[in-house]
């Protein structure tokens, strides 16, 4: 249901809130256009014949061979735990989303070293298990550190939709295991759908991963034209390319949603009866819970913890930490005033301002190093422009700074806090408006004492998510960064492209300490929000 | 031969402490309607899903003629024991239309022969021309039918329904009602059914059991749980009732609305009399002894609150047409068969 547009109009109108939002997503992957063809293109000839193509191959072997083990991982997972009791399956469902704090880069040194020469697990299995390296090397470390997106969302799909779906189909004679494949499945596929394409767009976004594992891919290729090469253009074309890849995933995935929403609405959710499992079942399914959270999550910790205790640091941390802390927090700041305001925009606002807030939700398809190259092009483009207004006198904007660095990370992140501040919003129903505003509350009274409180979960976890995000991007960091001005991330990738991984364990340590206590929090935040609506229901 | 497709004795659940099916007995009788009704959080859904296989028990049996299905221990699962359900939100696959969904259960013979099948189902709760539709494009109390004709089509012995028409308007209930009641016949199942809605139960069931706090309180053909119920609860339940608590004098009970002769009560102990609206006639004196404090005009009858001398107020329905207004005095007298009293240990 929609607000009348009597109801709508009366007041203060959101919508620049989210045509702000749109802008802020959306004008620095339009500002890569005019530099991508500065010069007309002849480049284009010799990036093909270079390293196009290895970039490209590179990209899907790693995309497909990452999307089969995030589902293979993601899904048995999410049924056993939704559907069936086994000692320990409270704890493991906490723990599988867990490896979302990890950032992979930091799984691939810690996976890298294990699996060498001399490595725990090369020594363990006498050098028979290959060396985590190279294209399958990546797609492993993808696997086990974004599986938890595949997991999470067809948990929830697994748990909210269908339940008497499924007992239906049981009671018309079907097993469990086909009631699964028949129904279940079927049904939750929007929401697996979905993890999948935010593992594709992660995995083409990530440049740590595949550049300290020796497989380059369209972001290796753009910082590599940017940083070592002083390339603009080939920089700006590698990330338009990119760009498009990303957004087709993107749109893909929300095109084949729209077909099937009406068909989601399978009815209301009711307590699950789980079925507790005999002991050999049991253990079976412990084992395939544990082993995701021990290779993407404890493994690599206590391997790199076990680094950083025996190494001396020759750098101390904080400088790193302190930029992060700084950065993270203030970028979760802004990406939740932009979310609320392009939700608020989006729940009350007309037709424009609702395109605008789709239009937002697309900067979570654009990848750090595209945002970052973009937010170049346009402070480039606006320094031309004062320049020929003020002439000699003009300030200096381009370069930027800290301020261009935020804005990339709004480019690419304000999108993930729109999500949860809409779906906060959308739980509070309009009637609860109407009711306040009969009973004598301002539109800004409606906000601050039905809105806020009620949604307040929703935007905590949507600050908590940019933080944890802002904290582990490494592209657009290595771009837009002042020289004097540095991460952890940053800090944890010089140290290994250097080889000194030992060195590097420290701020990899550090960054998923800071992660875990937030992942836990918005892990149990949001089973909160979802018992709380089963229960509204 | 006995005639009991599913019997289920003692059946004991409890969940987080508290009891949720205590001691309950039920019989399950081929073409026969049993109803189960009870006000919201009483069990009643758990019964049934018991009775499916969906859930286990503490303690107790279900079981068929030859096989035992659930004691505790012994879970037959649900695909093994030939029930046909039906949801109350209808739990339509949404990615089937609907004579797949109809086809869903139907295993045997050629695709052909289910196809056909499924039409005849579908065509026995009118709905054959929608047979290409998908759910979400299905009205309400169409989505129903084809939730009944899935529940039909594989030939079930037992047909459960919950709450299965809570979710239509009243004018679609009864119409659905009607239907489903002349599927459930021809198929000649055993069929229970659920519900909170009194007029609902009784119009369905050949048996009906009054079910509060996990236990059944009595049970029998709707017309005598009406006329003669064991106890205030189970008057309640299946309509508004007028009631009065005191002690026994004379093997009477004198209420301040009248009396009536008690058996087998002794005197001094507590007794309920019990009176529907319909059994409360007013006769208009204008020496009565109950005071008219309200009347309300309900279309095919007037509903009338008499207030007696105690402050304590009853109410009455008298046909239309009748002269009472508020402020008159009356007399009452009681329709005997619309009276029950109970002694208070019951």
């Amino acid at each position: 249901m929609k607000l009348s547009s009597r109801e709508r109009w009366r007041g203060v109108s959101p919508a620049p809130i989210g045509i702000f939002a749109a802008l802020l997503c959306t004008l620095p992957a339009i500002a890569l256009i005019p530099m991508a063809i500065a010069d007309g293109g002849s480049h284009i000839g010799h990036l093909i014949d270079t390293q196009l193509t290895s970039y490209a191959l590179n990209s899907i072997t790693i995309v497909v061979m990452t999307v089969i083990g995030t589902l293979l991982l993601g899904v048995p997972t999410a049924w056993l735990t939704t559907r069936y009791n086994f000692p320990g399956r409270g704890l493991l469902s906490v723990a599988l989303p867990l490896p979302l704090a990890m950032p992979s880069y930091i799984a691939a040194y810690a996976w890298l070293s294990m699996t060498s020469n001399g490595g725990p697990f090369h020594d363990l299995t006498n050098g028979y298990m290959p060396t985590v390296s190279g294209v399958a090397g990546a797609a492993f470390v993808f696997s086990i550190c974004l599986y938890p997106y595949v997991y999470l969302l067809s948990r929830q799909a697994f748990e909210s939709r269908g339940v008497n779906s499924y007992e239906a189909a049981r009671t018309l004679g079907s097993s469990p295991i086909k009631a699964f494949w028949k129904v279940s499945l079927p049904l939750a596929r929007p929401a697996i759908m979905a993890g999948m394409a935010l593992v594709v767009m992660e995995t083409l976004a990530d440049y740590g991963t595949v550049d300290f594992l020796g497989t380059p891919t369209f972001t290796v290729g753009i910082l590599r034209a940017w940083i070592s090469l002083g390339d603009p253009e080939a920089a700006a074309r590698l990330a338009l390319i990119l760009l498009v890849t990303t957004l087709l995933v993107f749109g893909g995935e929300r095109l084949s949603r729209r077909g099937q929403s009406v068909a989601e609405n399978g009815g209301r959710s009711k307590p699950l009866q789980r079925v507790s499992l005999s002991s050999h079942t049991a253990l079976f399914a412990i084992l395939c819970c544990t082993i995701p959270v021990i290779f993407g999550l404890i493994a690599p910790v206590w391997y790199l913890a076990i680094l950083a205790l025996e190494t001396a640091p020759v750098r101390s941390p904080v400088d790193a930490l302190q930029g992060t802390l700084l950065v993270a927090s203030l970028s979760a700041l802004i990406a939740v005033a932009v979310g609320l305001g392009a939700a608020y925009a989006d729940r009350t606002g007309g037709w424009f301002a609702n395109v605008s807030v789709r239009v937002a939700h697309a900067g979570y398809a654009v990848p750090g190093a595209v945002a970052a190259l973009g937010v170049i092009a346009l402070l480039a483009a606006a320094q031309s422009l004062i320049d020929t207004v003020f002439g000699s006198v003009a300030p200096l904007i381009a370069g930027g700074g800290i301020i261009a660095l935020l804005f990339a990370y709004q480019a690419r992140f304000a999108a993930a806090a729109i999500g949860p501040c809409e779906s906060a919003l959308a739980r509070i129903p309009f009637t609860m408006d109407r009711a306040a505003r009969s009973l004598g509350a301002s539109r800004w009274a409606v906000i601050r004492r039905i809105h806020v409180p009620l949604a307040l979960g929703g935007i905590v976890t949507a600050a908590l998510l940019v933080f944890v995000e802002v904290m582990k991007e490494l592209p657009a960091t290595m771009i837009l960064r002042p020289l004097d001005f540095e991460t952890l991330a940053v800090s944890a990738h010089h140290f290994a492209s250097d080889e000194r991984l030992t060195q590097a364990a420290l701020p990899s340590l550090l960054l998923i300490m800071l992660g875990l206590p937030i992942m836990i929090l918005v892990s149990w935040m949001m089973s909160r929000q979802q018992k709380e609506s089963a229960f509204d229901e | 031969m006995n005639d009991n497709v599913i019997s289920a004795t003692g059946l004991i659940k409890s969940w987080r402490g508290r009891r949720v099916l205590d001691n309950v007995d039920i019989d399950l009788v081929r073409g026969r309607v049993t109803a189960v009704l009870g006000p919201s959080g009483t069990g009643k859904s758990t019964l049934l899903r018991v009775i499916a296989g969906l859930e286990n028990v503490d303690s107790g049996q279900v079981r068929t003629a030859d096989k035992l299905l659930t004691d505790g221990l012994v879970l037959i699962p649900p695909e093994r024991r030939n029930i046909g359900l039906v949801f109350q939100d209808f739990a339509l696959f949404p990615h089937l239309s609907a004579i797949d969904n109809v086809m869903f259960g139907l295993v045997e013979g050629s695709s052909t022969m289910r196809r056909e099948l499924a039409l005849r189902q579908l065509d026995s709760v009118q709905m054959v021309d929608k047979a290409e539709a998908y759910p979400h494009t299905l009205s309400g109390g169409e989505q129903q039918r084809v939730a009944l004709a899935r529940a039909l089509a594989p030939g079930p012995d037992v047909v459960l329904m919950d709450e299965a028409f809570s979710g239509l308007d009243a004018k679609l209930r009864v119409e659905l009602r009607n239907t489903a009641l002349n599927a459930l016949n021809e198929s000649g199942a055993a069929v229970l059914v659920v519900t909170h809605d009194a007029e609902e139960a009784m119009f369905m069931a050949d048996e009906l059991a009054l079910m509060v706090d996990g236990k059944i309180i009595q049970s029998g053909p709707p017309k005598d749980l009406y006329l003669a119920p064991q106890s205030l609860a189970s008057a309640r339940l299946l309509g508004e009732v007028n009631s009065w608590t005191g002690p026994v004098r004379d093997g009477k009970l004198h209420s301040p609305f009248g009396s009536v002769s008690i058996e087998k009560a002794e005197d001094n102990q507590s007794a309920t009399l019990m009176v529907r609206p319909e059994g409360l006639i007013l006769v208009d004196n204008p020496t009565g002894h109950l005071d008219i404090v309200e009347t309300r005009f309900l279309g095919a009858s007037i509903a009338i609150t008499v207030c007696a001398v105690t402050g304590e107020t009853w109410s009455s329905r008298m046909p239309i047409g009748s002269q009472f207004r508020k402020g008159m005095k009356v007399d009452a007298s009681f329709t005997p068969h619309l009276t029950t009293t109970v002694r208070s240990d019951r």
